[in-house]
């Protein structure tokens, strides 16, 4: 079986960004854990936890949106498409792409505007640790790109399979199966009793 | 019609009492100014607009006008935040004239960057302390933890002993209650209708500063206005502006009373706090860490921005409020 | 603003879109985009990035991510096998026998994750070859395993109460304590209907799994406590004043953490997997709210919730009417929808009406996260019929959908409890925050 050479090329990257994200989630549980501690028995306050979680959300929402695409885990309601004959359902698999694809590029832009606002007034979090904005909004920035770019290309690739009659087109770019999904889900559980 | 309709964002619907303030102005304005315009008004959290970005929208155009909350917008500008910095105005006298000293460099200013103008300036009130454990004098904050938003606010209750937490305003209540932090500081309106007297016990009304909120309008939308109407306008807005003052200092004198189950309540819920009587060294004492820790603070962050910050702020704040930055 | 006609247009197109198949996020942020270009211009869609990062850069929403990986962690821990097993031996005599640990599983495991297609994708997993091995009725079985997970948003923590708590402005500590007691009496509803069921055809109920000696039987309880363990810290926290909710669920991932390292589980790889897992459930909620907050900004400048409480108003007078009306459009909704983003998307337009109407808004979140777990196992889609079907992998997925039919019964007979017997939701959270 062949795999989608969107997935081939960006894949590996979208997983290791999604991975920082995943850290980042770890390092946010380890903070807070330790702020309630100090608090608790040290009446000592580290401040700001609640503002790194902050810039971890949104380092994690724009880091995870391309590799959530990759995974085909975007959220799409399948209970008409499946009942529809299959050319009609290669449509709107194109249209899902497209639309998909013009909302990222909007939001990188949109991104960058706001990005662009906060270095021309050198804007602060308006917080204790005063933390420049531009620097926790550079890299939602870089991850809104990275979102834009993988669905930009996966847009490009499902047009291509469109004009070619490719039914690779429902296998990469359709709604996953709960067959899949749940494939990938036992998956997780047998290695989880190999393991045992 | 739809078109002609002025945009309004509006304070947040928490504070009940300064929406509806507000929204009965908006909703008169045409027929008290007899300028012919349609209204929009709604509360900026049921619209989900978030308070830091005001000044932002405002310079997009997609509001018309908004009830900004000066400490909070001022994270695209820290010249603003001189209106009202911590510990400077300690009381509604002090900031209204630290205001009015104020409102014409602030004013050039938000032209001048964000493409709006000033139509009012206005306090919610002093911010004062609610405390969950027995607090007499500053002294007493030593060791206790306070919940602090911004970087002077910190600053200070550091130089006080207190260790600052950040909190996000929505569980300010619950961490009241269950002693994750042991004082907040608002205003006594805020306070009452925020049943935080439910779970604090004592009341310092020692305030630190007024929370300045203000109007401001689009300039592309102001200018497209005659002369005529803009000065029926204004004249408008300045009835707003002394509702609003006259407000906060009435109110805020009956929320105390119901907070601390004093007789002259009427207006708001009535709660039993303790009242803690300020010392007159307190008062003195929330003045000069203003002038020791909190005015470089905001001296440093303003002056990289703008280097002319000091001299503005001392010309007109400090001169009134007799403080001046080094 | 506008009139009752477009805002019914704009909704239409919004559930056309979607049901066309456009990821749901692109369906919301298109007629937010359509609406702002049609009635307010273009300045009001610029604005969009300085939205997104106010939404997304929200301390109180970290609680979607921590509670993910505090599933997954867990999941991967091998807490589920262990769990059932020592349910089954305590639960294995009454009539219905292992239908009964369904639904105590499923409660446990709710009280640890924040998601029901979770629990019904774990506690499937775990059920399903069990039940199967002692012949066990296959509709009453698909039935209640699809129906007790549905307890994973109910019973707390629960990422729609989260999503409920941001979006209007209700304490999130206060509605997890309003959960719990309706999740504990809807438990104790499914397994009453499963006794009487039993009782009554006893041929339902399969073999009884054999005997486990006492001593023993006390031994396996050690595989109960992790998630106990793990509730107590994380409501424990809350309670004491430790922690807000949002912290209390990081407490919850080193708790998590911790139990994973004590079952020898622990490694890199199975963290790595835990964490992309993460992030990928994360981010998909995520693009969701982000969208829909646009939305709200949207119909909230063109005055859309107005005009449908007025209209709502015209029709109901009361509170009551306005609930029954509320059953109605959910139930309805809930047929077609995935639960998350019918819950997004429709808290904007139903919370000025529930605020108009007087009605408690921590009462609203409990009872709204009802109706969810209503649309979790209604057809045509119901998530967690699927994923029982799917974990069950042969026969029909009508067998899913019958044997799911009786407790949904019992879920709006819930709601009738509930309007009747508001302190069943609001009595808890009245003594933890009087
Ligand atoms: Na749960
Ligand atoms: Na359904």
């Amino acid at each position: 079986m062949r795999t989608n050479p969107v997935e081939t090329c960006l894949g590996p990257l979208a997983r290791l960004i999604a991975l920082v994200a995943g850290y980042g989630v770890l390092a946010l549980s380890l903070l807070i854990t330790a702020e309630v501690l100090l608090r608790r028995f040290l009446n000592l306050s580290l401040q700001g936890g609640d503002e790194f979680g902050g810039y971890v959300l949104a380092m994690l929402a724009a880091f995870g949106f391309a590799y959530a695409l990759l995974e085909r885990s975007h959220t799409r309601v399948e209970i008409v498409l499946e009942r529809l004959p299959a050319a009609a359902r290669r449509c709107f698999n194109l249209l899902s792409a497209l639309s998909l694809a013009a909302m990222a590029v909007f939001f990188a832009w949109r991104g960058w505007t706001t990005l662009a606002e906060s270095i021309e007034y050198r804007s602060l979090s308006g917080t204790p640790m005063m933390t420049p904005l531009w620097q926790p909004q550079a890299v939602w920035v870089a991850g809104l790109a990275f979102f834009a770019l993988v669905a930009v290309a996966s847009a490009v690739h499902a047009t291509i399979l469109f004009f070619s009659r490719s039914p690779n087109l429902a296998r990469w770019y359709g709604i996953k199966t709960l067959g899949e999904e749940l494939h990938e889900h036992a998956a997780q559980l047998g290695e989880r009793s190999a393991g045992s | 019609s739809a078109e002609t309709a002025l945009r309004v964002a509006g304070n947040f619907s928490q504070n009940t009492k300064q929406v509806a303030i507000e929204r009965a102005f908006f909703e008169g304005l045409g027929a008290a100014a007899g300028v012919p315009i349609g209204m929009n008004y709604n509360p900026m959290d049921v619209v989900g607009v978030k308070a830091p970005d005001a000044l932002r929208m405002l310079r997009g155009g997609s509001f018309d006008v908004m009830s900004v909350q000066i400490g909070m917008a001022s994270r695209d500008d820290p010249f603003f935040e001189g209106i009202d910095l911590i510990g400077v105005s300690t009381d509604m006298g002090a900031l209204r004239k630290a205001v009015d000293a104020y409102r014409e460099a602030f004013d050039a200013r938000l032209q001048e960057k964000f493409n709006a103008k000033v139509l009012t300036l206005w306090p919610f009130g002093p911010q004062v302390f609610y405390c969950n454990s027995p607090v007499k004098t500053l002294d007493d904050l030593k060791g206790l933890k306070v919940r602090s938003f911004t970087p002077s606010m910190s600053a200070m209750l550091e130089h006080f002993g207190a260790t600052p937490v950040t909190l996000q305003f929505s569980e300010v209540y619950p961490a009241l209650q269950r002693g994750v932090v042991a004082c907040g500081v608002t205003s006594p309106t805020s306070g009452n209708t925020g049943n935080w007297p439910e779970v604090t016990s004592h009341f310092l009304p020692l305030s630190v500063s007024g929370s300045v909120q203000g109007h401001f309008i689009n300039l592309d939308t102001w200018k497209k206005f005659s002369p005529d109407e803009q000065a029926k306008l204004a004249a408008a807005f300045r009835t707003l502006e002394d509702q609003l003052w006259d407000f906060a200092i009435t109110s805020n004198d009956e929320a105390v009373a119901c907070n601390t189950g004093g007789q002259s309540c009427t207006n708001h819920k009535k709660f039993s706090m303790q009242l803690v009587e300020i010392a007159p060294a307190d008062q003195a004492r929330i003045k000069e860490a203003a002038e020791k820790v909190v005015l470089p603070i905001w001296r440093d962050t303003c002056n990289a921005v703008d280097p002319k910050c000091t001299a503005t702020w001392n010309d007109t704040v400090g001169k009134a409020a007799g403080l001046a930055i080094h | 603003m506008i009139g009752l006609l477009p805002a019914a247009v704009g909704f239409l197109v919004m559930l056309g879109v979607m049901l066309a198949g456009v990821p749901v996020a692109v369906a919301l942020f298109a007629t937010a985009a359509l609406g702002a270009l049609t009635y307010l211009g273009v300045p009001s869609l610029l604005v969009f990035g300085n939205q997104a990062w106010s939404v997304l850069n929200d301390f109180i929403l970290t609680a979607i991510p921590l509670f993910i990986f505090l599933g997954e962690l867990l999941v991967r821990s091998g807490v589920t096998d262990g769990m059932y097993r020592s349910l089954t031996d305590w639960l294995r005599r009454l009539p219905g026998g292992l239908l009964h640990t369904n639904i105590a599983a499923s409660s446990l495991f709710a009280a640890v994750s924040g998601s029901s297609v979770a629990t019904a994708a774990t506690i499937g997993t775990v059920a399903i070859p069990t039940m199967e091995r002692y012949r066990y009725d296959d509709r009453l079985t698909l039935g209640s395993i699809a129906a007790g997970a549905t307890l994973g948003i109910l019973i707390p923590p629960s990422i729609n109460m989260i999503i409920y708590g941001s979006m209007s402005n209700t304490s999130i500590g206060q509605l997890f304590a309003a959960g719990l007691v309706p999740g504990i009496v809807l438990a104790l509803l499914f397994m009453g209907y499963i006794l009487v069921v039993s009782l009554v055809r006893p041929s339902l109920a399969g073999v009884t799994p054999p005997a486990v000696p006492f001593a023993e039987r006390l031994r396996n309880l050690v595989d109960i406590l992790p998630p106990l363990v793990i509730f107590v810290l994380v409501m424990g926290s809350i309670y004491l004043g430790w922690a807000t909710p949002s912290e209390s669920a990081a407490i919850g991932v080193v708790g998590a953490l911790l139990v994973t390292m004590a079952k020898r589980r622990f490694s890199i790889a199975m963290l790595h997997e835990a964490m992309l897992s993460t992030v990928k459930i994360s981010a998909m909620i995520l693009l969701i709210v982000v969208a829909a907050q646009f939305l709200n900004f949207v119909i909230g400048i063109l005055g859309i919730p107005q005009t449908l409480t007025r209209a709502v108003g015209s029709i109901a007078s009361s509170p009551l009417e306005v609930v029954l009306l509320l059953v109605v459009f959910y139930f309805v909704l809930g047929c077609f929808l995935e639960t998350l983003s019918m819950m997004i998307a429709t808290i904007p337009i139903v919370m000025p009406i529930v605020v108009h109407f007087g009605i408690d808004p921590v009462w609203f979140g409990i009872f709204l996260v009802i109706m969810m777990e209503v649309a979790l196992i209604t057809p045509p889609l119901g998530m967690n019929l699927f994923i029982v079907q799917g974990v069950r992998g042969r026969g029909s997925i009508g067998d899913v959908m019958r044997g799911a039919m009786p407790f949904v019964v019992i879920m709006l007979a819930m709601v009738g409890l509930l309007v009747a017997f508001p302190a069943i939701a609001l009595w808890l959270p009245g003594r933890l925050f009087p």
